[in-house]
């Protein structure tokens, strides 16, 4: 089973490459490049305007984890770019992350007053963040919920003007993508964009009215102007003192979004489900004991996937005999953050 | 037998000198004005009458002469008098040719009804012991019956009734329409109203953006109390009219096309009007709808009575204005482009509190990204130009962005967003000051969730239209 975020968006991209008609003769065509022909009226004229979107790009976001010392837990993504991608991917964006570890206090942008203090709070958005050279990462609050993290890299075309290589082209991929975080993963959305030529625009202000069918429709195309991808990003938080149970707690409650996102089968989160319920009777009343439910949960994903250990979803396998009831990086998840809570309670490897 | 034939002459009818001028007491209605009350009934008041007569006998008699009536006497009397028998005496005198002429000067007589006074003459002479008696009705009086002022009537049983004062009519009496019982309860007095504008009047936003975020229009009443009695005034006619105040919401010109709120017609309740007549409910308000332009600015709303009038209109301000727009404050990571070209719009620089938080992120994000890269010009190379006027809504600029391919007016959304402090042009024309790594912009806007769609305007009006809410408003 393999569901995209991105399915959605490509369901709403592919109702636009039928013309929307919306004032008389305005409309809006996607032509055989992918980009955007609107015609519209301004108020006075009928006008025509070409945006190219930055979704021309096949990507492949591949989350790897590891648990580091002190039980801190890297996460690493490769990115990959497929062959027919028209643009090279130069910016990902991985919001909704609950937090990320940062060796160096937060300096927040609405502190800046002054060039220094804009110093600070660049180099502190900076700091946490692992990339490619060439590549520029910020960890900036996510702006749809400024209480979550968003991780971001972008390759500068700009800052970087003679180049052979600009940011992932197609057929290739990127390595070494990446932040930490005491937090276990979950799964989250990266979005990713193609770079996109510096474009002429409206010749005026645009369509002249805002109640217009293809303003809106704009405004979707714009809003969605990236390919989203899953990804294994930090969703759960550890309980402070570690608490096995209430962290399972925590890890199944998670696992219930994957049913709506088609990442589980119901029945198998079912199933689940009273193995979670079990292992957390057991933590609470025996401790170490409740390892062993988790050692059953674990055999259940096994027996779907090989190389759920290693932590990479690179190295995951489906074993072909057995039909998969959960998602490839679904199952790692799982995997490592049940692994995870077996380690902190003595157990596993 | 002698027939007298009495011919009365120079019989007076006129009412008494009574005193007419009582008072009238209109005492209850001191204790309960607003109700009017019985009206007092008396009696009617009979003439009196003053029965001064002449009276001549002829005396018809052959065998008397003139002086054989000499010491006769008469008597006289009416059916009210009882004692009937007044007698008195011929005077010795006696008119040649056998005619007795005699002047009676009788008391005045109260009449209680038509009546008749009868006289009956005894000629008993005393020479003659044959008394002579003759008698005839002579006169019949009718009774006139009158009210003292004030009252009206008599009706059939000889009652009055108390007049209704002017302006008023009906038993009890009651004030025409339009007039009520003065203080003291005893005059129709022209009613009085006041009317007052519901204060102060709330803001309302702009029309005009395609999702509304916030009421754009607003229910105002107007109340009517009767002054005398303090009382709200139901069914009042009341005339709302709406204008705009030149020079307000940060336009700086004005014209008569400038566009201005409307009323709901009271009738529909969905005609847009410039002015309607509402009426006034059980708490003596009437209340009108008030719809707001797309310009922002103060409206002034006028209410004055229609029917009954009042003593004076009333009339309030209403700001049309998009609430909580601060000033863009100056920053190192960004220039501004001061003061605005557009000296109709001096003051185009405003921004909700939100948005330009976020559109200062962007710039300090760009400005260190690209702040050792090569650049057209020194940083900061983010110039804002236009975000909102003080108060939002249309931002016309017909001054500076008139041209052939976009014909600008005044009043005209040119600007068709930059009505609610979140959006903001920002200069990407290639001259000193714009933007010199565009897609570094772009990326930094992105990062701050903000979708991007392509540039506005062209040449030197090119620019990116950030909106920093990500909604077209
Ligand atoms: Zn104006
Ligand atoms: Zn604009």
């Amino acid at each position: 089973m393999k569901t995209k975020l991105s399915i959605l968006i490509g369901l709403l991209l592919a109702s636009y490459a039928s013309v929307i008609f919306a004032y008389p003769g305005e409309s809006i065509v996607q032509d055989a490049n992918g980009d955007y022909l609107i015609t519209y009226w301004n108020g006075a004229k009928m006008k025509q305007t070409k945006f190219v979107p930055a979704t021309k790009i096949e990507p492949t976001v591949i989350s790897a984890l590891k648990l580091a010392d002190v039980w801190l837990i890297t996460y690493r993504y490769t990115i990959d770019n497929g062959v027919n991608a028209k643009q090279p991917i130069t910016q990902i964006m991985i919001g909704g992350i609950s937090n990320i570890y940062r060796s160096q206090p937060l300096v927040p942008f609405s502190s800046v007053t002054d060039m220094n203090s804009a110093l600070s709070a660049f180099q502190s958005s900076q700091a946490p963040m692992v990339q490619p050279n060439l590549w520029n990462g910020l960890a900036l609050p996510d702006p749809e919920n400024n209480s979550l993290v968003q991780s971001s890299w972008d390759f500068s075309t700009e800052m970087h003007p003679h180049e052979i290589r600009i940011g992932i082209p197609h057929g290739s991929y990127q390595q070494g993508f990446g932040y930490d975080s005491f937090d276990l993963p979950g799964i989250g959305a990266a979005k990713l964009e193609g770079d996109t030529p510096i474009q002429q625009g409206y010749e005026d202000e645009g369509p002249s009215s805002t109640d217009s069918e293809i303003v809106s429709q704009l405004n979707q195309i714009e809003s969605n102007d990236f390919v989203a991808r899953n990804a294994a990003i930090p969703a759960i938080a550890i309980p402070d003192p570690f608490d096995p149970a209430a962290t399972l707690e925590r890890i199944q409650e998670h696992m219930h979004t994957w049913i709506a996102k088609q990442l589980i089968e119901p029945a198998f989160a079912a199933q689940l489900d009273s193995h979670f319920k079990t292992a957390a009777d057991v933590y609470r009343k025996q401790g170490p004991a409740g390892n062993g439910q988790i050692g059953r949960m674990l055999a259940l994903l096994v027996q779907q996937y090989e190389g759920l250990e290693k932590g990479d979803e690179e190295s995951v396998k489906k074993k072909s005999a057995v039909p998969a009831q959960i998602d490839k990086l679904a199952a790692l998840v799982l995997y490592f953050d049940l692994k995870y809570v077996m380690r902190r309670m003595g157990g596993g490897n | 037998m002698d027939t007298l034939t009495f011919a009365a002459s120079g019989i007076r009818h006129q009412a008494s000198g009574k005193n007419h001028n009582r008072r009238l007491n209109f005492a209850l209605h001191i204790l309960a004005i607003a109700i009017p009350v019985m009206a007092t009934v008396q009696p009617a008041v009979a003439d009196t009458i003053a029965a001064t007569a002449t009276y001549t006998i002829y005396h018809t008699s052959n065998h008397e002469t003139c002086d054989n009536l000499q010491g006769a006497y008469y008597t006289y009397s009416t059916p009210a008098d009882t004692l009937a028998s007044h007698q008195a005496s011929f005077p010795r005198y006696c008119h040649q040719g056998g005619i007795l002429k005699w002047t009676q000067v009788a008391s005045n007589f109260v009449l209680t009804s038509n009546t008749s006074l009868t006289f009956t003459v005894d000629v008993a002479r005393t020479a003659y012991t044959a008394a002579v008696h003759d008698t005839g009705i002579v006169k019949t009086w009718a009774v006139f019956w009158t009210c003292p002022s004030g009252y009206t009537g008599p009706d059939a049983s000889h009652m009055c009734t108390l007049a209704c004062p002017p302006h008023a009519s009906g038993t009890p009496c009651a004030c025409d329409a339009g007039y009520v019982f003065d203080a003291a309860g005893t005059s129709c007095v022209a009613e009085q109203y006041t009317v007052a504008l519901q204060n102060p009047l709330a803001d309302v936003e702009p029309s005009g953006t395609a999702n509304v975020y916030a009421a754009t229009s607003r229910d105002v009443y107007a109340q009517v109390i009767d002054q005398q009695t303090s009382l709200p005034q139901v069914g009042a006619q009341v005339k709302f009219s709406v204008d705009v105040i030149a020079g307000t919401g940060g336009h700086d010109h004005h014209d008569a096309l400038r566009p201005k709120g409307k009323l709901l017609d009271c009738r529909d309740n969905t005609t847009e009007v410039e002015s309607t007549v509402c009426i006034t409910q059980l708490d003596g308000k009437a209340t009108v709808t008030f719809k707001a332009p797309e310009v922002s600015g103060t409206h002034t709303i006028n209410a004055e009575c229609i029917s009954p009038a009042c003593t004076n209109p009333a009339s309030g301000d209403i700001n049309v204005k998009v609430d909580g727009l601060e000033s863009i404050p100056i920053s190192p990571f960004y220039n501004m482009q001061l003061p605005n070209r557009d000296t109709n719009h001096p003051k185009a620089h405003f921004l909700m509190e939100a948005p330009q938080k976020k559109l200062e992120t962007i710039a300090i994000l760009y400005m260190l990204k690209t702040l050792y890269m090569r650049k057209q010009s020194a940083p900061p190379d983010i110039t804002l130009n236009d975000a909102s006027l003080e108060w939002g809504g249309v931002l016309d600029c017909f001054l500076t962005c008139n041209s052939d391919q976009y014909p600008s007016t005044p009043w005209h959304k040119h600007h068709i967003e930059h009505r609610r402090g979140s959006v903001v042009d920002i200069k990407a024309n290639g001259s000193t000051g714009s933007i010199a790594h565009e897609k570094d912009f772009r990326t930094a806007a992105k990062k701050m969730g903000i979708a991007l769609g392509v540039p506005h305007g062209s040449g030197s009006g090119r620019h990116y239209h950030l909106r920093l809410n990500n909604r077209g408003e």
